[in-house]
């Protein structure tokens, strides 16, 4: 950072959002503008934050972009197209060049998407830097551009990202509506290279024969699970969310050439969800999962039933490691896991994270 | 077999048949018919093949059932269904009791579904046994309130299921009009328990949203695969069929709970055809590949383009088992732009085989 009299500088955390029902495809790729409106959880800044730092000062001659403390060559072209929107609203005639420097608490094999996260926080440092008017919706319209879903990480709790009107978020109900509810994300030793979700959601567009369809389900999805959160039905909740998560993995299948972001230990969470959701005498659900392009899952579940939950990961994804920092919070519920009929895969779970609903982001 | 006088008897082999088009979800359980048209080719008997002898003398007191040469405790319920439905037509006023004894060449770890030869052998060697008029769609009604599919496996050649009318199957083009065309089954190592494909169709056609859509596509797809099959148009036979494999398993993912049969070797062979697809500098394809309700790929692919392909699965696939690559002929393919990992020890089998010209009675 220069040392200079004129320095301003501006530092945001965002989180990372989790979505219930998926953004998959774009009615335009310039303003990315969603084919649907998508609903999503705002997580919690505890672990797992992007920390952006945006900073100008009249020594600086050009733009520069610095990632976990290294300087990038160049900026990105979506960066590059945030700063441009950024300046066009500024009005000011003389330019301000920026230093942005970025870094985020989770590593990219956590699972996480990190774009969200990182896009909302320097948007929200942008905005304020260069004091640019009616911030809320600016921060969201550029984040929008800069990482589409990231627009859903500049608020906290429920958020929803409109396909319509000016294709911002808003916060649908804030984070204090549903206190126990918690988001337990499992991170499985799977490696796998990342695939681009822009290239993919666009083939799903071009050769899916099933996404009109998908497309007319939404907006009836989101209006029932709007009022499933409302009336805290967990059940109703459960449903649409693992149901909106197949849907979107069926389109992506569906897809010519198909996109398959779900393996083996996908595939065993989801039976173990199911069955363990069934040892309930009362079926009333205890867990659900979502997955978003990878193969993770992140699961939802009520305080109440966290222990048990923890305990049967335990069991099913036993770890060797003897430290076993894997499974350190587990309260050694024992659990009657016996009438679950399915392998244990041990040393298959490389990390869970325990989090909540967060409160959105924060200027520090 | 009773040692008898009057025991008659008789002997069906038919193969299975895969499926260019799959059935998935029935409008009526009872009789099996299905919510939409299906296409399949019907394999060679070649090393894949249900061999059923039925035999009847009026020495037997009950029917009877041997599989592998064992006896069963009893019938399944759809084999009785079979037989019920086979008195009934035959009409005669004594009860013949039978002795069935059914085969397979091919273990069920193949990957391949076996009632669908199975009962097509049982339904035509039922059928003749019984002298049963209209002996055609008779065999292949008995196949389909057996098994579903296996109507399809009656004829040989490329085999239209319809989902109209009477709900039987036709035989398209028969097996000589497309001598080119061969098949490669790759069987890999993933032990895998079955699960019912009867549950699981139910439960699609009960809780998919995408399910819907899928019927509206059929029809047009199968005319159009048609006139690809018609005049031997490879490559929109080959975008069809693996578009419709992913349709299949994308409303089986899109199902409540999740239905989902491919694995990380099926994922890897999707890719690995996808990018030697790529390698054409014509961009014509060679492979496609379709899957059932299991991880095993089917692929076809004409014979010119045979070897190159062998040499690309032993390649991507290397064994210490030699017997699984022992067909290739050692072709040097340039295989150095296709970037997916190696998956060694991950074949089991390969089996090439090619259309067949249907069941036969010996």
């Amino acid at each position: 950072m220069s040392d200079n009299s004129d320095c301003l500088s501006v530092t945001c955390q965002a989180s990372p959002n989790i979505a219930l029902i998926k953004y998959w495809g774009k009615r335009n790729e310039e303003l990315i503008l969603p084919d649907n409106d998508s609903l999503s959880i705002t997580l919690d800044l505890g672990e797992l934050h992007s920390d952006t730092t945006v900073s100008t000062s009249s020594s600086m001659t050009c733009d520069t972009f610095y990632f976990d403390g290294i300087q990038q060559t160049k900026l990105s072209k979506r960066m590059q197209k945030v700063l441009d929107e950024v300046r066009r609203r500024a009005k000011n005639d003389q330019i301000k060049f920026v230093e942005i420097r970025s870094h985020n608490t989770f590593p990219a094999s956590s699972g996480l998407a990190s774009s969200a996260s990182a896009y909302a926080s320097l948007a929200i440092a942008l905005t304020k830097l260069f004091n640019l008017e009616n911030p809320q919706s600016t921060a969201a319209y550029l984040a929008r551009i800069g990482s589409g879903s990231a627009v859903r990480s500049v608020y906290g709790g429920f958020v929803r990202w409109s396909s319509e009107g000016e294709c911002l978020s808003s916060c649908i109900y804030p984070v204090e509506h549903w206190p126990e509810l918690r988001l337990i994300i499992l991170i499985f030793n799977s490696s796998k290279k990342p695939v681009s979700s822009t290239d993919a959601m666009q083939r799903t567009r071009e050769t899916s024969t099933l996404f009109q369809a998908r497309l007319s389900t939404v907006n009836d999805k989101i209006e029932k699970l709007i009022q499933a959160i409302k009336i805290k039905d967990f059940n109703t909740f459960a449903k649409i969310v693992m149901m909106d998560s197949s849907q979107f993995h069926a389109v992506c299948m569906d897809t010519y050439p198909p996109v398959i972001y779900l393996n083996e230990q996908s595939k065993h969470l989801i039976d173990l969800v199911h069955a363990f959701n069934k040892t309930d005498e009362n079926e009333t659900m205890k867990v659900a999962y979502t997955f978003d392009a990878g193969p993770n899952p992140f699961c939802f579940i009520r305080e109440e039933h966290a222990d048990e939950f923890l305990s049967l990961l335990k069991h099913f994804y036993p770890s060797n490691n003897d430290n076993d920092n894997v499974h350190k919070q587990v309260s050694n519920i024992d659990g009657n896991f016996s009438s679950i009929n399915l392998p244990i895969m041990a040393n298959a779970l490389e990390r869970i994270v325990l989090t909540k609903i967060g409160s959105g982001p924060k200027i520090i």
